[in-house]
């Protein structure tokens, strides 16, 4: 795949991609821990996801997610699996969701949908993930209250991504 | 608006929907309530919750660690835990059918489901 790139849009694609990582890694540090539900977040590093999806292709969003939840688990400085599978199973299924259904549909939906559509499968994984560790089904019941929230903040997630695409398609 | 968007915001409202019928049947379906604390995936203690009891305290123990949890007058926190996070701590007293206090790292959850003699398939 690499062999095909020239090599300045091949560097170009390197530094965009750190930047993305880098970025996911820093929103995911910042941001605060709960908002109003146990483990309810604004999932503002899916972000990175996003743009990585929008300006490449699947591949490399699912890429950014894989190493932004690595890294972010490095930068906690302890490593608790649980945490970590917690994260790293929500990112990495949203982005691959996200990626499929972006690359299928593009013209059937908007960007807006297709980062709803993984806040949605961000929070079906991680229920899912939480489940499997603790076998306490009250989780799966949450997961009717988790799926709207995933959709509103993916919706969020959507439009912020949106702007920052528009923007950085003028460049 | 797209047809793909549509279809997203239908699966939503629908969840939300079969979400909050599912809370309300579970409430009115409830004559006690109970706290169930669950480690390493297994039934570590149920207690019925109610109200106007002395508060006593359970030290919960798991594979991954341990944690304090006290029950006062129908309701139940999370006094003190070895996980690194401590979100346990913070989500403070729970009382409602269907709330939950987890502790990941330790793999103990703390719920409390509603329940007559036959334990509903919602909350177990």
């Amino acid at each position: 795949m690499s062999t095909q790139f020239h090599t300045n849009s091949h560097l170009k694609k390197i530094v965009y991609l750190s930047v993305l990582i880098s970025i996911g890694v820093v929103l995911n540090l910042i941001e605060p821990p709960q908002l109003f539900l146990p483990g309810a977040k604004l999932g503002l590093a899916n972000l990175s996801t996003v743009l990585a999806i929008l300006l490449f292709n699947g591949f490399y969003g699912v890429l950014v997610a894989l190493l932004r939840t690595v890294i972010v688990q490095i930068f906690r400085g302890q490593f608790i699996w649980i945490s970590f599978g917690t994260s790293f199973f929500g990112g990495v299924s949203a982005a691959l969701v996200m990626a499929v259904v972006y690359h299928l549909f593009k013209k059937k939906i908007s960007i807006v949908g297709v980062s709803a559509l993984g806040g949605i499968v961000n929070n079906i994984a991680q229920v899912l993930f939480v489940f499997a560790v603790t076998r306490n089904a009250v989780f799966l019941y949450y997961l009717f209250f988790l799926i709207p929230i995933g959709g509103v903040s993916g919706f969020i997630i959507g439009i912020l991504s949106q702007a920052v695409y528009n923007r950085l398609n003028k460049v | 608006m797209k047809t793909g968007d549509k279809i997203i915001l239908i699966i939503v409202i629908l969840s939300l929907l079969v979400g909050i019928i599912v809370k309300e049947i579970g409430i009115s379906n409830t004559s006690t309530k109970f706290v169930v604390i669950m480690a390493d995936g297994k039934v570590y203690e149920k207690i019925p919750l109610i109200p106007n009891l002395k508060p006593s305290t359970i030290m919960v123990k798991s594979n991954e660690g341990y944690l304090y949890v006290e029950i006062d007058n129908g309701k139940v926190h999370v006094l003190d835990s070895t996980c690194p996070d401590k979100l346990c701590i913070k989500q403070g007293w729970i009382s409602n059918v269907g709330e939950t206090i987890v502790c990941l790292p330790n793999r103990i959850t703390i719920s409390i489901v509603g329940g007559n003699e036959s334990v509903d398939s919602v909350s177990y």
